[in-house]
């Protein structure tokens, strides 16, 4: 995966895109918005994951947006403009609309969540909130290194069962025992290990009095400089979604939407992944022509 | 004397409700820069004396007698000042990661202590840089291998600038690439940081080289305490059960030598004196003798069937996995011992295995001669055990495959396995007790196949040379025993042939001594020393042989 110059600045800030991105894509119903919204989702995780990753996430988003559409279409039953009946039941331009819009968001939140794993990376996470809960986080690290460390353990006391008894297994009581007691066993060796553990943890000083928190990242003015920018245009766009879904119905029939230019600033903050990097490839391509 | 870094004095320490004291009598002092190996079978007290200096992981019990670390009982220091100034580095690598990733795991220790940002990202960074870590810090620890784990261990110990390191059997459980590796990182420390170094350990071999004191235990008392070659004087005019630990260059030497060789280099330089000052050994004889058939050489073609036999296996773990078998082949025949070897990642265990019908193959077969039994033994013998006590386990497949009470017992004592035992927890047997119990229960299902997965890990010298004799007799009974094995002197001892497995393909297959002599690097310590200057061994008692015969 090739990294983004916007993966380079501080977690604080990478997170708080992400959220502002995923909260204005909940917020907002409106036709245009959520195509906005599920069009730079998958613009910049083509960017930051390439075009296989989101290949594979569109081969299961785009059937389910369709599903919603029928689904709602079908069973609805409202919206005035009716544009074929199946069976007795209307099926009505604005309910077909409502579905698509509804399906195309749920693509367009699960895209971003995409995103944003592309972009927060375990540490980014965990350095954020471990400032916020320090014991919390360290709890959550050990969890996420334990838990892969238990299913080894556990496939290899299944293995080591199935290696001798291999096909001669018992009936469906045998095996419920069998099982049972191999979950203990795998309980008795994690409870072995993680003594031993806490040893080595002792050892190292744990609990010797207050801990302070080594850190991978600090702000810099970079930062500062693009969550002014990235602040003000959340702040324009905020009121520009607000706009356009409070003035939006999809029943009893679609109004006539806003002027084209009004999206224009939603869909360029939401691109911000690829602005950072152009603007710092344009200004490397200035310099060196200068030089 | 200002010197002194550690003094134990009389030193003295009983487990509540334990018959003997499990250290009587210890004293050692310890200068700084010293580089010392304690040693001693299984259960003599090197754990126990070395978790005794550290406060944090001393064991419950009574004391007597002194510990006095820089001027001060170790108990009596600052908590924080005794986790940074006394570093412990214990037996298995993975109980030891608490965090996540490298560079968070060797900040652990930074962080407990409160240390200021700064300060932390110097330290983090110049022991990496010390160490050779710096192109795998980001990554996790789950994803490095044993020995980059060791490292990883050793650095979030440094990294809290330790004046003395204590580390209990640190390298058992590496393969002995890694573990040579290991114990150089270790002897550099020592050299160029000046930090002292106190180590148990059964692996004399790589140890002593660098080593400049050696405390021997006793079932908890100093049977010896002094220079590394009054140690091997001691232990080769007495005969002590560390014996078979040391070196192989020293165990020709009679006590009364003037120097013990430790080294393979010194042991060639010995062994070639030792035939030049001998008129009557020679080239001649060599060349001789070599051209003779030899008492060992074995026919790699045997004319028995396999009982079991892998086709060209191609195997990975998912989808999306490489190959890690890209077509291997092996045959396993009654009453032979067969080792395959090979490094880290090779496809060893996961060839053992596909042979235990475990790993599904996507390509090739794995054929079988009838209805056989096939037992594996994994690497961590825990996994087998999952009753309340070792009786209910030895129990649980006797109506499967019929055997009874009396069949347990005689198992047990055919594997010396206390009558005692049978009542207490699997997990609370010791270590190479462990192992013995889990063959237990294999042995009692009576395979025709055995397949075992590093069986000699962990294991003292005494208790290896048990487990080849036993190896030995099940052959002879008409086993065939499958071993994977990165320890290649263990290899050498027990196997009849040898298979040598390289990125997912077996490429050789033949004797024991054709492999080891054929091989000039990847091959045991025995046929380093004999390489070129006498007739290749493989075997110790090979090579104490030819020695004697040509003398």
């Amino acid at each position: 995966m090739p990294t983004r110059l916007f993966a380079s600045h501080h977690p604080a800030l990478r997170f708080a895109f992400c959220a502002i991105a995923l909260l204005m894509c909940f917020c907002s119903l409106q036709p245009v918005c959520v195509a906005v919204s599920l069009l730079a989702a998958a613009c910049n995780l083509a960017f930051l994951s390439g075009w296989r990753k989101l290949g594979r996430q569109l081969i299961w988003l785009l059937p389910i947006a369709f599903l919603a559409m029928a689904a709602n279409g079908l069973f609805a039953g409202l919206g005035a403009t009716t544009l074929f009946t199946v069976g007795g039941m209307q099926v009505t331009l604005e309910a077909c609309a409502f579905g698509l819009s509804a399906g195309c968001m749920l693509g367009a939140v699960i895209l971003w969540f995409s995103c944003y794993q592309a972009l927060m990376d375990r540490d980014a996470f965990l350095y954020l909130f471990g400032n916020i809960l320090p014991l919390g986080s360290l709890v959550l690290t050990m969890v996420i290194r334990l838990m892969p460390q238990l299913l080894d353990k556990g496939r290899d006391i299944a293995a080591a069962q199935e290696a001798l008894l291999g096909s001669q297994r018992g009936g469906l009581r045998e095996r419920t025992r069998q099982a049972g007691r191999m979950a203990g066993t795998l309980m008795s060796i994690s409870m072995e290990d993680s003594i031993a553990m806490a040893d080595a943890m002792r050892a190292r000083g744990w609990g010797s009095g207050e801990r302070s928190s080594y850190s991978r990242y600090h702000w810099s003015r970079g930062d500062s400089v693009l969550a002014l920018i990235l602040g003000i245009a959340a702040l324009i766009c905020g009121f520009l979604v607000f706009v356009a879904s409070s003035q939006f119905e999809f029943y009893p029939v679609l109004p006539v939407l806003l002027p084209w230019w009004g999206y224009v600033p939603y869909l360029l903050f939401l691109l911000s992944p690829l602005w950072v990097e152009l603007a710092a490839r344009v200004r490397t391509g200035v310099e060196r022509s200068r030089a | 004397m200002m010197d002194d870094i550690l003094e134990l004095r009389g030193l003295r320490f009983s487990y509540p409700d334990a018959s003997r004291p499990a250290l009587d009598g210890i004293d050692l002092r310890l200068r700084a820069g010293d580089f010392c190996v304690v040693c001693g079978a299984s259960g003599s007290g090197k754990s126990t004396l070395l978790r005794l200096i550290k406060p944090q992981l001393s064991p419950v019990g009574e004391r007597q007698g002194s510990i006095t670390f820089r001027g001060t009982d170790p108990a009596a220091m600052d908590a924080r000042e005794s986790a940074a100034a006394l570093g412990f580095v214990m037996q298995r690598p993975q109980d030891q990661l608490v965090m996540d990733s490298v560079w968070h795991e060797v900040a652990f220790g930074l962080e407990n202590l409160g240390l200021d940002q700064e300060d932390m990202h110097r330290r983090v960074a110049e022991t990496a840089h010390y160490l050779g870590m710096s192109p795998w810090v980001t990554q996790r620890v789950a994803t490095l291998s044993g020995g980059q784990q060791r490292i990883v261990n050793l650095a979030s110990v440094l990294v809290m600038r330790p004046k003395l390191l204590l580390l209990d059997e640190p390298i058992s459980m590496l393969d002995p690439i890694a573990a040579a590796d290991f114990i150089a990182l270790l002897a550099r420390v020592n050299q160029e940081l000046g930090i002292t170094v106190l180590v148990a350990e059964h692996r004399l071999d790589l140890l002593l080289p660098h080593a400049n004191r050696v405390l021997l235990l006793q079932e908890g008392k100093a049977a010896y305490s002094g220079d590394v070659q009054g140690f091997l004087r001691r232990c080769l005019s007495e005969g002590s059960r560390v014996d078979a630990a040391l070196p192989p260059a020293a165990r020709l030497c009679s006590g009364d030598e003037p120097s013990i060789p430790v080294t393979i280099a010194q042991g060639r330089n010995w062994l070639a004196s030792k035939l030049v000052s001998d008129p009557g050994a020679g080239e001649g004889v060599f060349a001789e003798r070599s051209s003779s058939e030899g008492p060992f050489a074995e026919s790699t073609a045997s004319a028995s069937e396999p009982l079991i036999e892998a086709r060209e296996l191609w195997f990975r773990y998912g989808a999306q996995e490489p190959f890690v078998l890209r077509g291997a082949s092996f045959a396993a025949r009654a009453g032979k011992v067969h080792a395959i070897v090979g490094g880290n990642g090779s496809g060893k265990s996961t060839l053992l295995f596909a042979l235990a019908g475990v790993n599904k193959p996507q390509r090739g077969s794995v054929r079988r001669v009838g209805k056989l039994h096939v037992a594996a033994l994994a690497q961590d013998p825990r996994v087998l055990f999952v009753c309340d006590t070792l009786r209910d386990d030895l129990r649980e497949w006797s109506d499967r495959f019929a055997y009874d009470d009396s069949d347990i017992a005689r198992v047990m004592q055919r594997l010396d396995l206390p009558e005692s035992l049978l009542d207490s927890h699997p997990f609370d047997l010791a270590g190479g007790e462990l192992q013995r119990a889990a063959l237990a229960k294999l042995l009692l299902a009576k395979p025709q196949v055995l397949l075992l997965d590093e069986p000699s890990k962990g294991l003292d010298a005494q208790a290896k040379g048990d487990l080849v004799g036993l190896l030995h007799e099940l052959a002879q009974e008409g086993s065939a025993v499958v071993l994977v094995s990165h320890d290649l002197d263990f290899v050498a001892e027990a196997a009849d042939t040898v298979s040598m497995i390289f990125d997912g393909v077996v490429d050789t297959t033949g004797s024991v001594r054709d492999f080891f002599v054929g091989n000039l690097f990847y091959t045991c310590a025995v046929g380093r020393l004999s390489q070129g200057i006498i007739e290749p061994c493989v075997t110790f008692e090979q090579l104490r042989e030819r020695l004697e015969a040509v003398r």
